[in-house]
């Protein structure tokens, strides 16, 4: 949990979000000119071979570059560490990426959203023990949008009603993962297949796709519904839990964490373990 | 809840804790390093286009060749004409009523091609395109071969005057030829009427140039082991093995930034087998003549339902080159409309010119000779057959990039 903000964190937020907001719009404004204009002024987009694909790539960094310098904007006080993570990443990943795809177009914007990146992740300081908990907490989950943003990646790479497969599948990944619906395994698991095999089924010679499919719905899986398993809540409270309330007060809280079925578990691995009266 | 007298209550809990919690990192890290992993392998087929077969500019001349219309689309058409190694060694001057053809010199295939026979043969193909695009358009063109001599590499000066459009079936398949390097259809000839119709193709007015056909079993079964041999020498060459590698490109950044050579894409193989080539590293000289020898071996000559050669009556002859291209391209346009697969294969020709070359012994030279009847010489050399696969686009420069300046 984040300590409040100083002042001067709340100036530099305040900094950063017009930064970002002002980098976002011009980051939107070069992406749209590569799209249209891209053809007939190569080198001020680094003459770049396919200028629509990259054109379009840059909108969507743009976009996302935007909308976290408006998250930072919106945000409360009590920013929390792995949220502004989120924020920092928003800004600087498209800032640095876009430097690839739209050539001098990018220096003004690129440089905006490097500095309001900066900025924002200067409220970072001593809050690394905390994103490093909550990464820990999260971490299947993580590895699952990283999946999922590949598999993205990818579908956008491919042409025509394949790719846009590829990028439906993922969206419905990235949606899964981050609503975590609270149904069963199984239903789950068959949401992730209907969400992946088509793609990979359709470009199943491309090797990536079926790998990438199979580890979305592993993984994916286990994202979605670990959160759910006794283990993850102890753990989840375990992490919640204050560090003066240790021992005989901590295993209070681990059977607070655990459901009916794991207490009784637990209950007939220690009658087992008992001597017998 | 029973507990041992000695063990702390929370001690079993604990202990599951603890090994639940290493299992779960060891899960973890297992996932980062697939995670990882697959990233890489994703970024690997991204960079090498392998979901984008046949995309990007290296391949849009196929879908707008037209663009521009007028004398840019005559030479839109002719860019999409086979050459030797993909190599478009081209030039177009354009002007008000004519088009002035030129060979890039700077684009010949070396060795393998040592005395520009094949070049020409692309040029006459390239010619025939231009030719059959402006009677289509209603323009009438008078071609002139070498008008400076053959010693110049202005090859050929197409005049156009308006007349009436005559389109016709060969030049509504310009866009959809394409060389055909997979397998055919094994023991499926075809038919006789179809390579009759294929020898009403030549020109009347230009009887130095004609067809031959190799289409029996025992006939072609000889010329497909001289095919292999051919590979074989080729391979083992260490000049011309230099001077094909240096047309293959392995590199999706290369092939859209070059737009010519031969592509893993067109080199006939499966799709996973395509896609395996450009996510591992790029293969050897050494590597690509052996899989090239495969190819050769075990897929093009054992199902060939024919071979084609051109002959000319002086296969050095540069204006027979030219003419001899024109009539390849007319019967690669005609077998595209027939659902026909077409590949041209030279391997021989290229042998026999390289022996001249190096002053060697005419093993190629004279073995070539008992397929073609007396008094001509073969020219270049194709198989065809019904396709098994649909063949792939390869690369294409832009008209702005062949017009001479």
């Amino acid at each position: 949990m984040s300590s409040q903000p100083t002042e001067r964190t709340r100036t530099f937020d305040r900094l950063a979000a017009n930064l970002g907001r002002v980098g976002g719009v011009l980051g939107l404004v070069a992406g749209i000119v590569e799209v249209t204009a891209g053809s007939s002024i190569r080198p001020w987009i680094g003459n770049k071979n396919d200028p629509t694909r990259l054109g379009i790539v840059t909108v969507v960094l743009a976009a996302i570059a935007l909308a976290s310098a408006g998250a930072l904007a919106a945000s409360d006080r009590s920013l929390r560490p792995s949220r502004r993570l989120g924020i920092v990443a928003g800004m600087l990943l498209p800032a640095l990426v876009c430097f690839t795809t739209v050539g001098r177009l990018w220096y003004v914007p690129g440089a905006l959203l490097v500095a309001a990146g900066v900025l924002a992740a200067s409220g970072l300081r001593g809050e690394l023990r905390g994103i490093a908990r909550e990464i820990d907490h999260d971490a299947t989950r993580i590895l699952a949008i990283t999946l999922a943003v590949i598999y993205l990646a990818l579908g956008l790479t491919a042409f025509g009603s394949t790719g846009l497969i590829g990028v439906v599948g993922a969206l419905v990944v990235a949606g899964l993962l981050v609503v975590r619906p609270r149904v069963d395994t199984p239903v789950t698991v068959a949401l992730l297949l209907t969400a992946t095999v088509p793609f990979a089924v359709t470009t199943w010679w491309s090797i990536v796709t079926p790998i990438l499919a199979v580890l979305i719905v592993i993984i994916g899986s286990a994202a979605v519904t670990c959160v759910r398993t006794p283990g993850a809540a102890v753990e989840a409270q375990r992490s919640r839990a204050p560090r003066a309330r240790t021992g005989v007060g901590a295993e209070s809280v681990l059977r607070g964490g655990l459901g009916a079925t794991e207490t009784h578990h637990a209950a007939l691995g220690t009658r087992e373990m008992g001597k017998p009266k | 809840m029973i507990h041992h007298d000695d063990e702390p209550a929370n001690a079993g809990t604990e202990e599951t804790m603890s090994r639940r919690n290493f299992l779960r990192r060891a899960g973890l890290g297992l996932g980062a390093v697939a995670v990882l992993g697959s990233g890489v392998l994703s970024y690997r087929a991204y960079d090498q286009g392998v979901l984008a077969t046949g995309e990007g500019p290296a391949y849009a001349p196929w879908s707008d060749w037209r663009d521009g219309g007028g004398m840019r689309q005559l030479i839109g058409a002719a860019t999409l004409a086979p050459s030797p190694h993909n190599a478009q060694a081209w030039l177009f001057g354009l002007h008000a009523r004519h088009i002035d053809v030129f060979a890039d010199l700077a684009r010949t295939t070396g060795a393998i091609d040592p005395f520009l026979r094949e070049l020409h043969v692309g040029l006459g193909a390239a010619i025939e395109n231009l030719v059959l695009e402006a009677r289509s358009l209603g323009l009438v063109p008078d071609v002139e071969l070498v008008p400076f001599g053959s010693r110049s590499n202005h090859v050929a000066r197409v005049v156009l005057t308006p007349g009436t459009r005559r389109p016709s079936d060969l030049r509504a398949q310009i866009p959809r030829r394409h060389t055909n390097r997979y397998a055919y259809v094994v023991d499926k000839d075809v038919p006789t009427a179809a390579l009759a119709r294929m020898g009403e193709l030549v020109d009347p007015t230009v009887p130095e140039v004609s067809i031959v056909w190799v289409d029996r079993a025992r006939q072609r079964a000889e010329l497909g082991e001289l095919l292999v041999d051919a590979t074989e020498a080729i391979v083992a060459d260490e000049a011309q093995s230099a001077s094909d590698y240096r047309w293959f490109r392995q590199s999706w950044d290369e092939i859209q930034r070059r737009r010519d050579g031969i592509t893993v894409d067109a080199a006939g193989v499966s799709d996973l087998t395509s896609s395996l080539a450009k996510i591992l590293p790029a293969q050897s000289q050494r590597a690509t003549g052996e899989s090239w020898l495969t190819s050769t071996r075990d897929k093009h000559t054992r199902t060939a339902a024919a071979y084609g050669i051109v002959v000319a009556r002086d296969a050095t002859d540069v204006r027979q080159q030219l003419e001899g291209g024109r009539l390849l391209q007319r019967i690669h346009l005609w077998t595209t409309g027939q659902d026909l697969a077409l590949h041209h294969m030279n391997q021989i020709t290229e042998r026999a010119d390289r022996e001249i070359q190096l002053g060697s012994a005419p093993r190629f030279g004279d073995a070539f000779t008992r397929f073609v009847p007396s008094g001509w010489q073969p020219l270049c050399t194709f198989r065809c057959g019904f396709p098994t696969e649909q063949p792939k686009l390869s690369p294409r420069r832009a008209v702005e990039e062949v017009i001479a300046r």
